[in-house]
């Protein structure tokens, strides 16, 4: 038995549970580019809350996270579970395959995707529709709201998680009950509030609590789309971490900045395994084995 | 037995309505979608594009870096097999340890095992990413900096934790009765896994292969974090160094060479839609 | 008898064979490995040099005799700066193979102090006869830490305001005007601002796009405009790195105002590719000003396929003028120099490498084809550099050149610096934030190796 398990468990040890320990202790010393051990107690945690950065970052990691979910990742997602369920298998099946595209696309061509989107000359997507629908000069959104281009392009990829569970939750939903809504005279709204979304409450609350975590450490695309910038305007926390440490080589605050992060991690995913019911998931094994 | 319900053609009238704005709306704002992908392979091959989105006219020369190196970049093949070989290494580890370790949980009873589904969630709600910097002094020491080991070993076990559960899904759904039929027959533990149980978790394996080797495929933070010489880059890489240097000058190239990039997913995509139904999420039913 | 006889000899003569045979085996081959960085492609020459003076050293061990051979293995990196600073620090760390470095000399600052690099001061010694006294006096300040001789020059430049004399014609300048206009810009009678007014007059009269381009990503060009201004980062006494902040918010308003106030330069500029950047001064001619470097020369001619014949009817090159009336015009230069890790085995034999690799014609070759000036006095004579007229034109630059310091926080400074220009320029830090700014992170980050005045 312990064969089955060994290898999982030797790579999770060193590169999951090690590192998190490390990061705690690695956060008490001011480690940079010589990599040298010097402790310096909770020095980096007082220049944390002392580093005039910070409330920039906590702003932009706050705006960037509740929009993002909002619209995208909880608002988008639901209409689109909402409305692929209610037209033909087919049809919605078709819009949800388009709605994986950004999930599974490489990030870096995805970044490139939205890069084109928002260029600032009259070539990129965003603009030409400007100027198509509205007849309006071309924008530098990079300059203008570079907050707006990474919550756009974080949504979109963000969708489709919910969207995948939403949809699978509306699906199990039995058929009578929507029948019964639709005979009564009920507009698709009617159906949607009084029978559909009391029904999938529990997947509603478990996307808005793990996709929030999610945001809350996500930075990849931020990085290649818009590196923090112009000016820190979108630098969020996981970013400034990552900043931190591998531009600044600043190894121990960027620790101490990884361990609020952690921490907030550990506590959701305590929060999770207490309130989700995941005890229902842990079913006793089928074969009695004393190995 | 279903029952009988009757709308009235109004109400018929009302839904067709409904549906038709539903898709409209649909449309709408599935379009970013569509365009943007619509340009990227549409700009590879064309010289130039009016108003962004209509392309002049064709032409291969996008794809000149297929055939000949781009100054200053290392050449386009070996950073495709640096790609490779980071993708294959990484669903050849990671479906080995769970195909291993799915099969523990499923079937094991011991002590530890429920501590260990829990830490498993715990794992995976946990962001990996919180842990670069520890990871870097990890992976320095053990002299795995720069080296498509060390991205490959810490990719595999930070996503590990998911593979397993994903296999102890499929594990779940096969009857003990086979394995009981096998141990009476004869068969130790590991036969009876290796012979009988494995060949039947067959879709389970695909699944975990696949999802393992396009995440190896796209893997960028990693090898941009702990990737330093121009030799050992992926593809990942070489594209955003492309698009930081050829940015508004040349998006033909962009595009080519990022269509090329994305030529597994795209492949994933045409083929392999009804695998994904076959995932098992346990613990969704509303 | 006879066949007997005939084995024997056979046996001989294989034994004789056989040992021939090793005794012409026992070269022994010496590797020395060695790293260098354009970025910029005219300037491969850093890592053929080298490799030409390993060719040129195998044959005097040759020709005495000897079985020794050299084989030197070098690398070229054309990507960045940054990436090349970071593989250096892991290969320091890591103690990898490597005997030659080539880099800026503001990093022997900190790679001296941090003992990742060995003084040499005792090989330059050995082999000054060699060469090495002829290279010019003052490149050697770049060389030195707390005293110490760490590196050898490899080759100097300077920074040059590139003017698009053509445009300046389409607004009705003449030869004699453009003439006179680089003059003013180097009696220092004409000032910053004066450039201002004119690049915002050839936008106005629609000839250009921009005013002035500058440099997109960082380095140490822009400090030309804290020269401008007498701004100091540097004390020479204390040797710490100095941020005087009265003086500083000057240059930052200036900063600040070129994007956002004057509008010669676009509020994107820093984070434009340098693709861009080439293709809108060199190409398209759609910005007057330009502070760029003399290599850059080498760089159009290379890219558009341009002639000097072309590149001297686009461009006139002045120094950068200084911020009041009488003041003096500035120019940075930057030399690259080799140094000697420490993890080297061979640490006399690289010396001695680099000395032959300084050779007055191997460094015209490169000084020629990737628009460097001359490190040494003989290079001046050598037929190829004469010839060059765009590098004789400039070579008067030096005399008012200046360097950076090598100090071993220089970098973290730049970097601090850099990022409150990128905040100045995107109008997004206003210039009495920039300097709050930059004043508490140098704190914060150099402590006491830097004074905030």
């Amino acid at each position: 038995m312990l064969f089955f398990l060994l290898p999982s468990v030797i790579l999770v040890t060193i590169f999951f549970a090690l590192p998190v320990v490390l990061t705690g202790v690695l956060s008490f010393t001011g480690m940079d580019y010589s990599f040298k051990w010097n402790f310096v107690g909770i020095q980096n945690y007082i220049d944390m809350i002392g580093d005039f950065m910070i409330s920039t970052v906590v702003k932009n990691t706050f705006v960037y996270v509740f929009f993002t979910l909002l619209i995208f990742n909880l608002g988008t997602a639901l209409l689109l579970a909402l409305f692929t369920t209610t037209v033909s298998d087919r049809i919605g099946g078709f819009f949800r395959t388009i709605w994986m595209l950004p999930r599974l696309t490489p990030s870096v061509v995805y970044g490139l995707l939205w890069i084109w989107a928002f260029d600032p000359t009259d070539y990129g997507l965003v603009n030409i529709a400007r100027k198509l629908l509205f007849g309006l000069p071309p924008q530098n959104w990079l300059q203008s709201d570079p907050m707006l281009i990474i919550v756009v392009a974080n949504g979109f990829v963000g969708a489709s998680f919910g969207m995948i569970l939403f949809t699978s939750a509306i699906k199990s939903i039995p058929k009578d009950y929507l029948y019964a809504a639709r005979v009564d005279g009920g507009s698709w709204f009617f159906t949607v509030r009084k029978v559909i979304l009391p029904m999938i409450k529990w997947q509603i609350l478990f996307v808005t609590a793990y996709q929030t975590l999610s945001l809350l450490t996500s930075f990849e695309y931020i990085y290649i789309i818009t590196d923090g910038g112009p000016a820190f305007s979108t630098e969020v926390w996981a970013l400034y971490t990552y900043h931190s440490a591998f531009q600044d080589f600043r190894f121990g605050y960027g620790a101490a900045l990884s361990m609020v992060l952690v921490g907030i991690g550990v506590v959701s995913a305590l929060l999770y395994l207490k309130f989700f019911r995941f005890r229902e998931m842990i079913k006793e094994p089928r074969i009695e084995v004393d190995s | 037995m279903m029952k009988e319900y009757r709308l009235t053609f109004w109400q018929m009238k009302k839904e067709k309505i409904t549906k038709a704005v539903i898709i409209s709306i649909l449309i709408v704002i599935t379009l970013p979608i569509m365009l943007t992908y619509a340009w990227l392979i549409l700009a590879s091959f064309s010289t130039d594009m009016k108003y962004g989105i209509i392309p002049v006219k064709f032409t291969l020369h996008n794809w000149r870096f297929l055939w000949k190196s781009i100054e200053g970049y290392p050449p386009i093949w070996r950073v495709f097999f640096n790609t490779l070989v980071l993708a294959l290494s990484v669903m050849g580890l990671e479906v080995f340890a769970t195909i291993l370790g799915g099969y523990a949980l499923s079937r094991f009873k011991f002590r530890l095992r429920e501590t260990l589904l829990k830490t498993v969630l715990v794992i995976h709600a946990f962001p990996s990413i919180s842990l670069l910097v520890a990871i870097y002094y990890i992976l320095k020491i053990t002299g795995l900096i720069d080296t498509l080991t060390g991205v490959i070993l810490l990719k595999a076990s930070l996503e590990i934790p998911w593979g397993i559960w994903i296999m102890k899904g499929f594990y779940d759904q096969i009857p003990w009765e086979v394995e009981f039929a096998g141990l009476v027959d004869g068969y130790s533990r590991i036969q009876v896994w290796w012979k009988v149980i494995l060949p039947l978790v067959k879709p389970g394996i695909a699944v975990a292969g696949i999802f393992s080797f396009l995440s190896g495929w796209s893997e960028f933070v990693f090898i941009n974090t702990f990737i330093l010489s121009q030799n050992t880059w992926t593809l990942s890489t070489y594209v955003k160094a492309i698009i930081g240097d050829f940015r508004f000058v040349d998006y033909g190239l962009l595009t080519s060479v990022s269509l090329f990039y994305i030529i597994p997913t795209i492949v994933f995509f045409v083929f392999a839609n009804k695998y994904l139904l076959r995932v098992n999420i346990t613990g969704t039913k509303g | 008898m006879k066949k007997r006889y005939l084995s024997m000899v056979l046996i001989g003569i294989f034994i004789v064979g056989i040992m021939g045979v090793t005794a012409m085996a026992e070269v022994k081959k010496i590797t020395i490995t060695a790293w260098t960085i354009g970025p910029d492609n005219p300037s491969y020459n850093r890592k053929e040099n080298l490799i030409k003076a390993g060719k040129r050293l195998n044959e005097i061990l040759k020709a005495a005799g000897c079985n020794i051979r050299v084989q030197v293995k070098a690398t070229f990196d054309t990507t960045n700066w940054e990436s090349y600073k970071k593989r250096a620090l892991m290969a320091f760390k890591t103690g990898k193979e490597l005997d030659i470095i080539a880099s800026g000399h503001e990093d022997l600052g900190t790679w001296a102090s941090a003992g990742y690099v060995i003084p040499i001061g005792r090989y330059v010694k050995e082999f000054w006869n060699l060469g090495l006294y002829d290279i010019y006096k003052p490149l050697w300040n770049a060389c030195k830490y707390k005293g110490k001789i760490y590196a050898i020059p490899q080759d100097t430049e300077a920074r040059p305001l590139y003017i698009r004399k053509d445009k300046l014609k389409e607004m009705g300048w003449t030869d004699k005007q453009i003439r006179e206009l680089v003059k003013k810009f180097n009696d220092g009678e004409y000032t910053i601002y004066d450039m201002v007014k004119i690049a915002q007059k050839a936008q106005k009269a629609g000839v250009v796009k921009y005013g002035l381009i500058h440099r997109p990503k960082i380095g140490v060009d822009y400090y030309q405009i804290w020269n401008a201004f007498n701004d100091p980062i540097y004390d020479p006494k204390t040797g710490k790195l100095v941020f005087n902040k009265k003086k500083t918010l000057k240059v930052f308003k200036f900063i600040y105002d070129l994007t956002n106030t004057y509008k010669v330069t676009p509020k994107s500029m820093i984070g434009t590719p340098w693709n861009s950047v080439h293709k809108i001064v060199a190409k398209d001619g759609e910005a007057l000003f330009y502070m760029g470097g003399t290599w850059n020369v080498a760089e159009w001619e290379n890219k558009f396929h341009y002639k000097y014949k072309d590149i001297k009817r686009m461009f006139a090159e002045s120094l950068f003028p200084p911020a009041k009336k009488g003041g003096k015009p500035n120019t940075i230069s930057h030399p690259i120099v080799y140094m000697v890790p420490k993890q080297s085995k061979h640490p006399r034999l690289a010396v001695l490498l680099i000395t032959l690799a300084s050779a007055a014609d191997l460094n015209a070759i490169h000084a020629v084809t990737s628009g460097h000036l001359a490190i040494r006095h003989e290079e001046t004579a050598v037929p190829m550099y004469k010839k060059n007229k765009f590098l004789a034109s400039v070579t008067y630059m030096l005399n008012h050149t200046r360097f950076i310091p090598n100090n071993p926080r220089f970098n973290e400074y730049n970097r601090i610096i850099f990022q409150a220009m990128t905040g100045l320029e995107a109008g997004k830090f206003k210039p009495k934030f920039a300097v709050d700014y930059v004043a508490k992170r140098l704190k914060t980050l150099l402590k006491n190796d830097v004074e905030i005045r």
